[in-house]
């Protein structure tokens, strides 16, 4: 698959960095279109699964997801530039990793010794990109390992406990683990749980923030399971899976990008 | 030298310092009006915190003038994302406080509150006098404290320099707000009200 122009994402919670960022990016690369102007990292994940751009710009203390637990999701399946405006620990990583990483005022010259790394890294001829569906590889272990590490440093609220649906005229306080997966429903998320389902406002994407990853699965953009749940992943075929679930008839999607979480042993 | 020693000892934090000249080389770039704004505060601000940290101690109006020009830099940066409301009584302007308390606490509620909420928050910074003495308030509406909480720098800092100060006599306290959010209670003596012997 070839695109006629490469795409890229731009994160970063501040509007004028960002704007700077972009602007910066025009003049080093004017083939560049810019597909997604995130706000946080909850908005950068979610336009990673949306638009699946060629390459990440990603600054790392963002709100919801911080660019480094975002850079953790997308699991070296499209390069990432970190941009940052300290150096904190982080930076000596990004040296040894196959990552680049920007400081903020960003630089033009700097810039466009970004630019092209990250050119030569997308050129046909460098290393083969992983095909879809395929557990993400590119990283180099140590940087994952890394990334696992320094996701874990980020102060963050505990997990969700409880949530507050509106069912008809009363509010319904539902435990998350009595909740089987979470649905995105246009502008609502669906609770589907053990003794019914519910609607609440908060969007999936910024619901998938607050809870424990160890118990809730991201399958799909529009979907996080229970994986306790699970009672199998079925391959449907070329590039296609569903989940079935325990003691229930319908079945979630899978979409390429999480396929990976089940592959046998 | 004498210079590079203040800014060692004032602690000013590099990502809100780089943050800033980001935001502020884009609005010189694009001739935004917000430069010349933002320029004046950042200089305030330097200027206000520089000399804060050579004195063992200031007086809380004093103190509020770094605050408020720091505040003046994230109302720029931060927009409708930072709902400030600063409510101290001009009475209280002459308590005396270790230096660079009141900044640390409100910088504090910035970072871990503010910028950690996907919705920004309300920042207050609020003061009293009650019968035996002073409290003063800085509350956030952000994620809260995490359940494993620990003080970063600035807050065993503050507390140190609190404790010398004032002995037991003065309490900092982190909690959680029941309404969500964190609150930073510091509480003063009768006697933190006196003239500055300098």
């Amino acid at each position: 698959m070839t695109r006629q122009q490469p795409t890229a994402l731009v994160a970063d919670d501040e509007e004028a960095p960002r704007q700077q960022l972009i602007k910066a990016l025009q003049q080093a690369w004017p083939e560049l279109h810019i597909v997604a102007e995130s706000h946080n990292g909850v908005d950068a994940w979610d336009a990673w699964l949306e638009h699946e751009p060629d390459l990440c710009f990603l600054d790392i203390r963002m709100p919801g997801l911080s660019g480094v637990d975002v850079a953790r999701r997308i699991g070296g399946r499209t390069p990432v530039v970190f941009v940052t405006a300290f150096g904190d620990h982080a930076l000596a990583a990004f040296d040894a990793g196959a990552v680049d990483y920007l400081l903020k005022p960003v630089q033009a010259e700097r810039l466009a010794q970004a630019v092209s790394r990250v050119q030569a890294r997308l050129a046909p001829s460098s290393a083969p990109t992983p095909a879809p569906g395929s557990a993400p590889a590119e990283a180099a272990p140590g940087l994952q390992a890394l990334l696992e590490k320094l996701a874990g440093q980020a102060r963050r609220a505990p997990p969700l406990k409880v949530l507050q649906a509106s069912v008809g005229r009363e509010v319904r306080l539902i435990r998350t683990d009595e909740v089987i997966y979470f649905e995105s429903d246009s502008r609502y998320t669906r609770i589907v749980f053990a003794g019914g389902d519910a609607l609440i406002r908060t969007p999936l994407k910024e619901l998938l923030a607050q809870l424990d990853e160890q118990i809730f699965w991201q399958v799909h953009r529009s979907v996080i399971v229970n994986h306790e749940h699970v009672a199998a992943a079925v391959r449907v075929d070329e590039g296609h899976m569903h989940l079935t679930l325990r003691g229930r008839s319908e079945t979630l999607p899978v979409s390429r990008h999480f396929q990976s979480l089940f592959k046998g042993q | 030298v004498a210079l590079a020693g203040q800014l060692m000892a004032a602690q000013i934090q590099p990502h809100f310092l780089f943050n800033s000249l980001a935001s502020l080389q884009h609005w010189v770039q694009t001739q935004d009006p917000r430069a010349a704004p933002m320029l004046e505060a950042l200089t305030g601000f330097l200027r206000a915190t520089l000399p804060l940290f050579n004195r063992p101690a200031l007086t809380l109006g004093e103190e509020l003038q770094a605050v408020r020009s720091y505040l003046q830099v994230m109302q720029a940066r931060l927009g409708d994302r930072l709902r400030l409301t600063v409510q101290v009584p001009d009475s209280l302007h002459a308590l005396v406080l270790p230096p660079g308390l009141m900044l640390t606490l409100v910088e504090n509620a910035v970072e871990h509150g503010v910028l950690q909420s996907l919705v920004g928050a309300d920042l207050l910074v609020v003061g009293h006098a009650k019968a035996d003495g002073f409290v003063l308030q800085v509350l956030d509406s952000g994620p809260g404290l995490a359940a494993d909480h620990r003080d970063g720098v600035g807050l065993v800092n503050s507390r140190a320099r609190l404790a010398q100060a004032w002995g037991s006599e003065a309490t900092l306290q982190l909690s959680n707000r029941s309404e969500g959010g964190c609150a930073a209670t510091l509480t003063l003596p009768l006697r933190a009200m006196q003239t500055l012997n300098r």
